[in-house]
């Protein structure tokens, strides 16, 4: 490797670090107002970040948003990756880019028409358009780490639990299943952390009651400047960290992805 | 033949996809016992013919029966047949034992019995010890094994070999199928063997389907098929031949004269049917067929290729009235006497050569 190539790395590393660093470093001034670099040290801003209301339910929110609507999209996201991996049918291309169709489009667009749809029938105020919304924002990536797994699976290993006698729910449970295991798990945790950052879609289907942590922290700099915000950035990051390397332990991130072929 | 003890029964069993006919009409009985063997290169048909066995895929024609059996209609999981698949297809998040009791749980069997039958089959192919292993931590050969005992366990009519030897490496694959050979004939289980390696189904086999093109050309035993293929492709694909290019001189009884090389040889007459005395004909020669000789009939050369494989060696042959021509002769001869360049006279005595009109 050349000194230039390994400059660029170091730079481009950098370039990707940056604005984490520097919140993390910012969320340990002592000033009240948010600034770089920091000229004192306290956890002050960490303990208001975690004893603020509007940010402990926001929290709670977010939990139970990603929680329900990374299931959802889990559960519908595994019947579409089979069906459309196992099977021809009318309309299977149009359907497999209408999934996909999220990763294209912004998410201020699905905000607003979801929160428009929503108004038409009268729910713009509760909890199911702010999971709908999710579902469909985290469901491509949902679909991406299904159809890595369903692809690396021997079709073959259905085929011989066939010839032993077991019927097809059967084979289901204790083969296709069990197969995609680190596939669904991986997939949930993948889009329960995309659910648990969204912030530009949640701006249009939440209200006060349902704010989500990222809009509530929106809400909070509107108001404030102080590095309560920061800190809790370091908060997100830490936790996201922790998520990531949990999933990437025990299930091997590049094999979700996708970036690492395991057939042999 | 009755045919009512037949295992296997094909009545006209026939595959299209689409406007591509992979598999003709295909009639096949398979006796108590019998190890057949569907032999053929890459899209022949044969794999076809047996995902239509096995239920894989559902024939457009014709009848097929398991054990006396209708099945055309029947799935997969009630067809009491065993797979041994050439990845093996090991579940691999079930140890050893769990793999080989599959079929038994999926039958109902209680846990007791499981636990005795699984025992019993690891032990014929010598897995005991590896019963807890996960299908990763085994060698190739013992995933082999694994997926035998699993299909075996089960006590299936007919027990299905999809091409199981080709992702081993040389030698482990001759001794994976003595122990298979073994193994097939203690338990006297029928079984369908597809593969495109004439050895291997030279060796194993009471009887060879040759097939290409989706059509079977020739059934019999592998001394048949070698000695009198029935069909030009059959007498190409099996075993190695020079073919000589020669002329019909005339047919009586169930014989052919035809002369080749300035050479006049009797061929069996059947598949020169058709044929009038003087056309153009293809003499098929086993490289055994020839040897080196002193005098009489001969056909004269220069050797421009010489392999020493020990016991034995094959030298190419290049002369001037029949092109190039493949013969065995003993290693320590070949070494001694024939290096490239040596001019070699090869006789025919006792040579049974075959015949088919020119493709």
């Amino acid at each position: 490797m050349t000194t230039a190539f390994r400059l660029l790395v170091v730079l481009l590393l950098a370039f990707v670090l940056m604005p984490a660093v520097v919140a993390c470093i910012a969320a340990f001034d002592t000033r009240a107002l948010i600034a770089f670099p920091p000229v004192g040290f306290t956890w002050r801003w960490f303990v208001r970040a975690l004893t603020y209301e509007d940010f402990q339910i926001g929290f709670v929110n977010s939990l139970h948003v990603a929680a329900i609507a990374s299931s959802i999209a889990i559960i519908v996201g595994s019947a579409v990756a089979y069906a459309i991996d196992r099977y021809d049918f009318a309309g299977k291309r149009v359907l497999e880019a209408i999934l996909l169709a999220p990763l294209a489009i912004p998410h201020f667009t699905i905000g607003l028409g979801a929160l428009i749809v929503a108004y038409q029938v009268g729910m713009a105020r509760g909890w199911s358009v702010v999971v709908a919304c999710h579902v469909v924002l985290v469901l491509p990536f949902v679909l991406r780490s299904l159809y890595v797994s369903l692809k690396n699976m021997d079709p073959r290993l259905e085929a011989a639990a066939l010839s032993l006698g077991a019927k097809p729910w059967r084979v289901l449970l204790t083969v296709t299943l069990p197969g995609l295991a680190p596939g669904l798990a991986g997939g949930w945790i993948f889009a329960a952390i995309l659910s648990f950052n969204e912030f530009t879609a949640s701006l249009f289907v939440t209200v006060q009651r349902t704010q989500t942590l990222p809009v509530a922290m929106y809400n909070y700099v509107r108001e404030y400047a102080d590095p309560s915000m920061a800190a809790l950035s370091a908060l997100y990051i830490l936790l996201t960290t922790v998520l990531l390397t949990v999933a990437n332990r025990f299930l091997g991130l590049g094999r979700i992805l996708g970036t690492e072929d395991v057939r042999h | 033949m009755s045919g009512i003890d037949d295992v296997l029964r094909l009545d006209g069993v026939g595959k299209k996809f689409g406007a591509f006919t992979a598999l003709h009409e295909a009639w096949l009985r398979v006796q108590p016992g019998e190890f057949v063997t569907l032999l053929g290169p890459s899209g022949c048909g044969k794999t076809t013919l047996l995902n239509l066995i096995a239920g894989f895929l559902e024939a457009d024609a014709g009848e097929i029966f398991i054990g006396g059996k209708l099945v055309t209609q029947t799935p997969v999981w009630e067809r009491d047949i065993g797979i041994v698949f050439q990845s093996y297809a090991l579940f691999p998040h079930m140890d050893v034992a769990k793999n080989v009791g599959y079929g038994l749980r999926a039958r109902g069997v209680s846990r007791a019995e499981e636990a005795a039958r699984v025992a019993e089959a690891l032990a014929m192919v010598r897995l005991s010890a590896l019963a807890d292993r996960k299908p990763r931590q085994l060698s190739g050969g013992q995933q082999q094994r694994v997926a035998l005992a699993r299909a075996l366990v089960i006590r299936p009519s007919l027990l299905l070999l999809d091409e199981p030897f080709s992702a081993l490496d040389r030698n482990l694959r001759m001794e994976m199928q003595f122990e298979l050979k073994e193994i097939q004939l203690k338990l006297g289980v029928t079984t369908i063997f597809v593969t495109h390696d004439q050895g291997e189904a030279m060796s194993m086999s009471d009887r060879i389907a040759v097939m290409s093109e989706g059509r079977i050309l020739q059934l019999d035993t592998p001394e048949a098929v070698y000695r009198r293929p029935a069909h030009r492709f059959v007498a190409g694909f099996i075993g190695d031949a020079t073919v000589l290019r020669g002329r019909l001189l005339g047919m009586q009884g169930g014989k052919a004269g035809v002369s080749a090389a300035g050479v006049t040889f009797s061929v069996p007459a059947a598949p020169l049917e058709g044929v009038a005395p003087g056309a153009d004909i293809d003499v098929f020669l086993r490289p055994e067929h020839l040897h080196p000789a002193e005098g009489g009939e001969a056909l004269e050369g220069t050797v421009v290729s010489r392999a020493y494989l020990g016991d034995r060696a094959e030298l190419l042959v290049e002369t001037p009235g029949a092109g190039r021509v493949l013969l065995r002769v003993p290693g320590l001869a070949a070494l001694e006497r024939w290096g490239v360049g040596a001019p070699i006279r090869m006789g025919f005595a006792g040579a049974e050569p075959v015949a088919f009109p020119t493709g």
